[in-house]
């Protein structure tokens, strides 16, 4: 759990997370890739920003980057640091509305950028990985809901 | 920053320096050595000072501050000296032994109590020696295991009631013990005292888990036993056990009860009932708290004020347990929050590996929104700026209709030359040397482009309203004296010969007409006006003044009725007839609409100018209509597909041939397309047409050759265009499917030219701009007294202009012929299909298809380009050797 992060280093296996896409060989990412669109960031860029129309879905390939959002007032709140293989940016991806929260780097990396586009893509051409995707995220905005029901 | 709802240890603040806390623990040592001594010495005194003393202090410590007795306890004392004085051996506790370590100091805490009544309460001996016991393991863990995990948050008995009575702390003190921390035990209490009971009562373990709420739920049944039940003489040992046990098991019983009939939850559960004992031993325990006070000093406390305690105990618990359920209204936040989708750490690799496989180096920085794209191998800079849908208006893809062009502000000089077409486009635009096209440019280094340097033909808005009625020029003739040239049409076959004509002669009049009335626009964007946000303004392929640049008049709107071939001079529907000495004809081609009565319906469309796709929006708009029939399996059927799925209609297409675009497609790629448009929720129609179309209310039903009904709103035609050769016919010109032009674009009047979609001449196939542009710069050679023919430079290519899906063709795929040879070569990874399909006749190439291999196409093409080239069979297998990924993955079908 992420309050037992003893060496505050490398996170310790969170059983929260929702797993997607797992289990695809090189080549199957090769075609994710292939029909996606790769960024490389620098430390502290702004890669999502809150409020910001855009549909794309995320996948931290490497670096590590923090989720924030505006509190009362304007003040900046980080809301958790989210490490490489991380998926983001899921609840525009669904609803196309505003980004919820804003996303900074705060190391260089990369990151996957799946639009609709590349997303219509990728299902054209390999429907179950479209499938996979969907019920794996279905899953976890599930988790969310049944947890906020209960809040 | 924020406070966090969860502080770890080191976000913790020292209440106390640590020197503070060592003398402390110092005398609590140094006063259970005491106590054992009197224990042993002086059991009298020592019983009563242990039980109805020290003893009683600890459960209310345990509620407020549990980090003080945690710090300062004597067995924790003696349980990290050890790690102090460096001789601990820290091993570390096994998985097992910490499932282990929990059971048994909840046993033996329960063990403990109930062996009060029968021994502990009035043997000081015994007592002695447990306490002894204690210290002596305490000590003896500490030496054999890392941290604390050999006794405090593991096997000590005290540990489950401190974490009980302790979950939600009124006031948390930093452990003084661990820096750093050595993350020797689950869940630990030091590590984060606020998140303990949650990672305990949510522990996936559910063997950890259960153990927590069981010791919970039969805490308050303990404390009622213990108090309200004696051991005599008269009972036997299990007779007593027995009756101890009996509230314990009901406590147990209604906690699940409450979770499964009345589902409240586990850890309000586990809040409530452990308060509940708190608050029951307070309530029992003060009057003899009270006795023993009275035994050992002397001093008599009054009912009154131990009923105040009593009630002041109560509080305390409900405050715990309003801290608890705030701590747990944020725990619960901090997880919705917390909670994401990830690829496991074994995928993360997998990608990595994928990633650095498919990907050059090449990066391309766009600097007025501070994008990086990375360009994949094969693809070109419009595809990389359309992956990362940035604004960019692609057009033919191939270099001629200019609607992309792109400022590199850093680099340029490190890419390949522009080729031939993408030169002449430059130059149409002004841009030769400022922009490249981006359909044309594969950087092989990084560049840096800007999107929004001011380049674009058409300009700002206060020019746009100008555009319908713009003409320049007047119909007056009082310039006899220059040469008149007239050209009718100004889609790319007519705007050529008019720029070549300006380019070559500075002196002769030209004026351009058109019915159209917009000026030179690019037609393979019509699809991006279906749903588009710009209307047509994206799609002009002209700067504002280039016809003024130019001297050039142009005429917009204007509908020439016939020609007068005697008199030189042409007949407008507004009734003036403007003189020329020679004629050029662009007239182009029309969508073809065959006559049955069906196709005249309202809502059956043709896409071929930009009032046909203004014309088909609006009705999309007005009608909400929800599915469409694209009738023609070509080329532009399978682009209007796009258009149409972006805004959001079911589409079907319907294909005469055995599969689509038959004639540029081999029967393998034609069914990879198929499948890919399938997958995209197309319904594909082959080997069949339309038989009728029935209009039923708002309804029409497309019924197919196979006798397949079709429901549908819309019926988009794309069977093909026929060239316009109205006008040509009141010139009395010969004409057969269009006009009929020599090598030199002439017709059968000498005066009279004819380029485009309307000339028609042997090997040129219509619709294509590569065409209409080489023909027109012939018209114009000519007309100028010069000696050029038109003749077939390269083989014609098509690159489908279908997102997702890279198809190219070029040539023709003759496959049962004599002497053709055919390459193929395909390749399945992941789910991108790759096919590559050439004919070649005795080592020249004479066509082919690529699918998805866009570098073999581009060295075949190119290879295909050079005149008289033969190929060995080696050189060609060569060819294919570009795409690794075909050659070392894929097998030869």
């Amino acid at each position: 759990m992420q309050y037992f992060n003893y060496n505050q280093e490398k996170p310790t296996s969170s059983v929260n997370n929702i797993s997607v896409l797992s289990g695809l060989n090189e080549e199957e990412w090769e075609m994710i890739i292939f029909n996606s669109h790769s960024i490389d960031f620098l430390a502290d860029e702004i890669l999502l920003k809150e409020g910001e129309v855009d549909n794309a879905l995320y996948i931290l390939v490497s670096g590590k980057v923090e989720v924030l959002s505006s509190s009362l007032f304007g003040r900046e709140k980080i809301l958790a640091c989210i490490e490489e293989g991380s998926v983001f940016g899921e609840i525009s991806f669904f609803d196309n509305l505003p980004r919820t929260a804003s996303i900074r780097s705060l190391t260089a990396g990369k990151v996957l950028r799946i639009s609709h586009k590349s997303f219509d893509k990728i299902a054209a051409w390999n429907p179950k990985i479209a499938q996979q995707l969907l019920f794996d995220l279905g899953r976890l905005l599930a988790y969310r809901f049944r947890n906020k029901a209960i809040l | 920053m924020n406070k966090p709802a969860f502080p770890n240890y080191t976000q913790l603040p020292s209440r106390l320096p640590p020197a503070i806390w060592w003398f402390f623990r110092g005398i609590v040592l140094l006063i259970t050595f005491l106590q054992i001594y009197l224990l042993f010495f002086k059991p009298e005194i020592g019983l009563v000072l242990f039980w109805q003393l020290l003893i009683p202090l600890l459960p209310l410590s345990f509620a407020i501050v549990p980090g003080v007795w945690r710090n300062i306890c004597p067995m924790a004392f003696l349980n990290q000296l050890p790690r102090k004085f460096g001789i601990s051996k820290e091993k570390t506790l096994s998985e097992n032994l910490k499932k282990v370590a929990l059971y048994t100091s909840v046993i033996a805490f329960i063990v403990f109590v109930l062996f009060r009544h029968p021994v502990l309460n009035h043997s000081g001996v015994y007592l002695g020696l447990v306490l002894l016991l204690a210290l002596f393991l305490a000590l003896v863990g500490g030496l054999i295991f890392k941290g604390r995990s050999g006794w405090c948050g593991t096997f000590c008995p005290l540990a489950p009631i401190q974490k009980a009575y302790g979950h939600a702390p009124l006031l948390v003190v930093k452990n003084g013990y661990c820096e750093p921390c050595l993350g020797c035990q689950k869940n630990c209490y030091d590590f984060n005292p606020r998140a303990a009971v949650f990672s305990d009562l949510n522990d996936p373990d559910t063997w950890w888990s259960e153990k927590r709420k069981f010791f919970i739920a039969l805490l308050p049944g303990l404390i009622i036993a213990f108090f309200n039940i004696s051991y005599s003489a008269e009972m036997t040992l299990l007779q007593y056990l027995t009756s101890m046990l009996m509230p314990m098991v009901t406590s147990v019983g209604l906690f699940y009860i409450l979770h499964n009939l009345f589902n409240v939850g586990f850890y309000k559960l586990a809040s409530l009932f452990s308060m509940a004992a708190l608050s029951l031993f307070y309530w029992y325990g003060t009057p003899v708290v009270a006795k023993g006070i009275f035994i050992l000093f002397d001093i008599s406390i009054s009912e009154f004020l131990i009923t105040i305690f009593q009630y002041f105990v109560a509080v305390v618990s409900l405050l715990v347990i309003i801290r608890g359920l705030f701590s747990e209204y944020q725990h619960k936040k901090s997880q919705l929050n917390s909670t994401q989708a990830v690829i496991g750490v074994g995928d993360v690799g997998t990608l990595q590996s994928a990633l650095s496989h498919t990907q050059s180096l090449v990066q391309i920085t766009e600097e007025s929104t501070g994008s990086k794209l990375v360009l994949q191998p094969g693809k070109t800079l419009l595809d990389a700026i359309e992956e990362a849908e940035l604004p960019i208006m692609p057009g033919c893809r191939m270099g001629m209709c200019g609607s992309d062009p792109v400022v590199i502000t850093n680099g340029m000089e490190g890419l390949d030359p522009p080729g031939e077409a993408e030169l002449t486009t430059l130059r149409r635009l002004g841009l030769e040397g400022k922009a490249r096209l981006a359909c044309c440019c594969k950087p092989k280094k990084n560049i840096s482009i800007n999107l929004k340097a001011d380049l674009s033909p058409s300009t700002g808005e206060e020019d746009n309203q100008n555009h319908e009625l713009e003409q320049s020029g007047t119909l007056e003739e009082n310039d006899d004296d220059l040469f008149k040239i007239i050209i009718i049409g100004n889609g790319i076959a007519g705007i050529s010969t008019a720029e070549r004509l300006r380019e070559k002669d500075s002196e002769c009049k030209i004026t351009v007409i058109t019915k159209e009335a917009y000026p030179f626009y690019n037609r393979m964007g019509l699809e991006k006006v279906l749903y588009g946000r710009t209307a047509l303004q994206d799609l002009y392929l002209m700067k504002e003044d280039w016809y003024k640049e130019n001297n050039i008049n142009s005429w917009l709107n204007t509908q020439v009725n016939r020609i007068d071939t005697e008199n030189k001079q042409i007949i407008l529907a507004i009734g003036k007839a403007v003189k020329y000495d020679k004629l050029v004809l662009a007239t182009g081609a029309t969508a073809f609409v065959p006559d049955q009565p069906c196709y005249q319906l309202p809502g059956v469309f043709t896409l071929r100018n930009a009032d046909d796709a203004l014309n088909l929006r609006a009705w999309v708009q007005q009608n909400s209509v929800k599915r469409a029939v694209i009738l023609g399996g070509g080329v532009l059927g399978v682009e209007a597909i796009e258009a149409l799925l972006e805004i959001g209609l079911d589409v079907s297409i319907v294909n005469t041939g055995p599969y689509l675009m038959n004639r540029q497609l081999d029967e393998i790629s034609g069914d990879i397309l198929s499948k890919f448009l399938v997958n995209k929720g197309v319904k594909v129609f082959t080997n069949t047409g339309i038989k009728d179309i029935v209009q039923q209310a708002d309804i029409k039903q497309v019924e197919l050759g196979n006798g397949e009904i079709l429901k549908t709103d819309i019926v988009l035609l794309c069977i093909g265009i026929r060239a316009d050769i109205a006008l040509a016919k009141t010139a009395k010109l010969i004409t057969n499917r269009g006009v009929i032009v020599d090598e030199q674009m002439r017709t059968s009047d000498p005066d009279i030219f004819c380029v485009g979609d309307a000339a028609e001449l042997p090997d040129a196939i219509g619709g294509l701009w590569a065409i209409g542009s080489d023909q027109g710069k012939v018209a114009a050679n000519v007309l100028l007294g010069e000696d050029d023919y038109y003749s077939t430079k390269s083989l014609p290519t098509v690159q489908l202009k279908v997102s997702g899906i890279d198809l190219k063709s070029f040539g023709a795929l003759k496959e049962s012929h004599d002497g053709y040879a055919i390459n193929k070569y395909g390749s399945f990874t992941g789910g991108i299909i790759r096919w590559t399909y050439v004919v070649s006749k005795k080592g020249v190439l004479v066509g082919g298809v690529f699918v998805n291999t866009p570098m073999v196409a581009n060295n075949v093409i190119s290879a295909s380009k050079e005149i008289d080239n033969v190929l060995t069979s080696e050189e060609l297998q060569n060819l294919f050797l570009i795409d690794e990924k075909v050659i070392k993955k894929g097998k030869i079908w």
